[in-house]
């Protein structure tokens, strides 16, 4: 390299650094912001300024149409509760309250489809203006969706922008040996939504096939009322099997698990230390990790096919404030971790969907660029445990894994191993004398993590790992842990088993040894 | 003035010079006023107030990132095609233009992170530590990856795009 590149060099990096700003950018900025929350204001919405969606998600089951056929209309019904309380087959109608506001987001599910109206909602209050939503298609089924049409349709999501009024929309599932037309129509000088169907003959078997739906509203809707008119109940699901967590603090977090028996993948979030969830889907499947990271703390979601969920795509997944979900990596995961923009992910050999994966996994897939690019770690795992089963970040991002032997009795061999910066090497932490299987750990600062798995007790460390001592929330027999996540070098939540309850628990604790209960997920029945 | 738009004086000059060096002279207005938006946005999420800072350039650098790989709202504006002052820098007879022209397309060249860590140290004026955490990475590998990006900067100048 000359001199004369050098100084160029010099040039380049001192012109980067001393440009002006141009005036009113500042100006520009804050006048939008005002403008913005002038908007939120005016719609009266006391949610937050990001988590304004509505949610309706609207599963057909074709099975159920060759089981009931057509028939008498039953009563109306649908279910309007938080995701926790138990789905009711009871005909109700719902709205709870007399001006009830649609959370962030709020799911709808049909059981069966062969009638016309699935589901009408009504607005608190008229408007002129359109209202902002998109229709997307989460079960990778439907082959098209268009505005105003009902033949052949394009297969692209369709925007409900401003400035328009009526808007109908057309969306045609696939599967069995017909397809349905399912319409919706958004008027918002009538301030209304409406879903229905076309009535099918009972020949049309759509051999199990749940299709899904969504309709996203960008901004807070008021809704005065919600009817369901569906030849079988329609209703919130209640039924989400967790299987993570993470939280932020205290409040906010957010929990991901299954809904429904074919398995979608779901995450619930909270802003209310799990009072009130919101419950949006994602793609079929099994939730087995969940972090917030990235460069806004956006849901890192894990979702593995390794229980052959029929159309299960996996891979890990994210979500902007959960508007749109994206696959950024293309393996089975069985494991997740997130810090900032470190993301690292316990694969399994690369898979087809729908089929079952040898066990163990074969390494490690980390970035360390929020998801948008990945390398491949071998697995470190000595012979003598040489399953990796856990794997987390530590305060100074660097990795941590757990290693496991033979034998799922929980009397195997463990090892923790701590990786270089950059993970080119890996030194060994502590060998682990405990019960359990398939363990896995989270690491908060200070020293300080929680360690757990099958027939193990919740441990914890205050030492970074070299010796653990159990918590007395479990017994690690019949009352397991699930997931955990530390967010604090005391505080945290964990996803308990509860066999007596039949339901799985999301406990939290500020301090480390004394636990509240935040919320109680029942198992499906 | 609110919080906010305190915050946003304080941190325009960074912002608007790192999606400068992104996307140009003709796109960075917009580009940061969209970051700052996005951040505004995404306030609730922010779980450490005091990490603000790293906080909006994490926000900022990806917000660049999707502009430059015309995903974003705003396109990516070749740093030697910018209008720029054309005086000569007086102390060695190198001006702004001739260093964009000559060396813009071997930052361009650069990979993603490199790209980022020069913007946020140079353009946006970010110390090697907060530079870490704006991109998630430990202190110790900002700076030697730094290093290396400027020594790929050097290597790269004059080589002809295929």
């Amino acid at each position: 390299m000359t001199d004369r590149d050098q100084r160029l060099v010099d040039a380049f990096l001192e012109d980067l650094g001393s440009a002006p700003v141009p005036p009113g950018l500042e100006a520009d900025v804050a006048r939008r912001i005002r403008d913005e929350r002038q908007q939120r204001v005016g719609r009266g919405g006391a949610w937050l300024a990001w988590a304004a969606v509505l949610v309706l998600v609207v599963a057909l089951a074709g099975v159920a149409w060759v089981v009931a056929g057509p028939g008498p209309t039953p009563v109306p019904s649908l279910v309007l509760s938080p995701s926790s309380a138990p789905a009711s087959s009871a005909p109700t109608v719902p709205a709870a309250s007399a001006t009830p506001s649609v959370g962030p987001s709020a799911s709808a599910r049909a059981s069966a489809g062969n009638t016309s109206a699935l589901f009408h909602l009504t607005l608190a209050s008229s408007t002129s203006a359109a209202l902002p939503a998109e229709v997307l298609d989460h079960s990778g089924m439907v082959t098209g969706v268009a505005e105003g049409v009902t033949g052949p349709m394009n297969a692209a999501p369709v925007g409900i922008g401003r400035g328009r009024d009526v808007q109908s929309i057309a969306v045609q599932w696939t599967g069995g040996s017909c397809d349905q037309l399912a319409e919706i129509d958004v008027d918002a000088l009538a301030s209304t939504v409406t879903v229905s169907t076309a009535t099918m003959p009972s020949a049309c078997d759509a051999n199990g096939i749940e299709r899904v739906v969504e309709i996203r509203f960008a901004e807070p809707v008021d809704v005065a009322a919600m009817q369901g008119r569906v030849g079988n109940p329609i209703r919130l699901d209640a039924s989400i099997q967790p299987s993570a967590v993470a939280f932020m603090d205290a409040d906010q977090g957010s929990v991901g698990g299954t809904q429904g028996n074919r398995g979608l993948a779901v995450v619930a979030q909270t802003f209310d230390g799990g009072a009130s969830w919101a419950v949006t889907p994602l793609a079929w499947g099994k939730v087995v990790g969940l972090g917030l990271g990235g460069n806004d703390l956006h849901p890192l979601v894990a979702v593995s096919c390794a229980d052959s969920i029929q159309g299960c795509v996996p891979g890990v997944y994210t979500g902007y404030g959960l508007h749109q979900w994206t696959r950024v990596l293309a393996v089975d995961p069985t494991r997740l971790a997130v810090d900032g923009q470190g993301v690292v992910v316990i694969e399994a050999l690369p898979t087809e969907p729908t089929k079952s994966y040898p066990f163990p996994p074969t390494g490690l897939r980390l970035s360390e660029d929020g998801g948008d690019t990945w390398s491949t770690l071998r697995n470190p795992c000595p012979a003598a445990s040489p399953s990796l089963t856990g794997v987390t970040f530590d305060l100074a991002r660097e990795l941590v894994v757990v290693c496991e032997g033979e034998g799922a009795t929980g009397g195997a061999a463990k090892t923790l191993l701590r990786a270089t910066d950059p993970p080119t090497a890996w030194r060994k932490i502590a060998e682990l004398p405990l019960r359990g299987t398939g363990m896995n750990l989270d690491l908060s600062g200070n020293g300080a993590g929680w360690l757990w798995g099958a027939r193990s007790p919740l441990m914890v460390t205050a030492d970074d790992g070299v010796t653990w001592t159990p918590l007395s929330i479990v017994d690690g027999e019949a009352r397991m842990v699930v997931a955990a996540n530390s967010w604090a070098s005391t505080g945290g939540v964990a996803l308990v088993w509860d066999p007596d309850r039949q339901a799985t628990l999301l406990l939290g604790t500020q301090d480390g040894t004394t636990w509240t209960e935040m919320h109680a997920f029942p198992a499906a029945p | 003035m609110d919080a906010y738009e305190e915050l946003v004086t304080t941190q325009s000059a960074s912002v608007y010079r790192l999606a400068r060096a992104y996307v140009g002279d003709a796109g960075a207005p917009d580009l940061a006023h969209d970051v700052f938006v996005a951040a505004w946005r995404a306030l609730p999420a922010l779980r450490d107030p005091g990490a603000f800072g790293p906080w909006l350039h994490r926000i900022a650098v990806n917000r660049c990132r999707s502009a430059v790989r015309g995903t974003g709202r705003v396109r990516e504006i070749p740093m030697n095609e910018m209008t720029a002052d054309t005086a000569a820098d007086p102390r060695d007879g190198f001006g702004a233009v001739e260093a964009r022209a000559v060396v813009g397309p071997a930052y361009r060249r650069l990979g993603d992170e490199p790209r980022a860590l020069i913007a946020l140290h140079y353009a946006a004026g970010l110390s090697i530590r907060e530079c870490a955490d704006a991109l998630g990475i430990p202190e110790g590998t900002a700076k030697s990856r730094l290093n290396a990006a400027l020594a790929t900067l050097r290597a790269d100048i004059g080589r002809v795009e295929p």
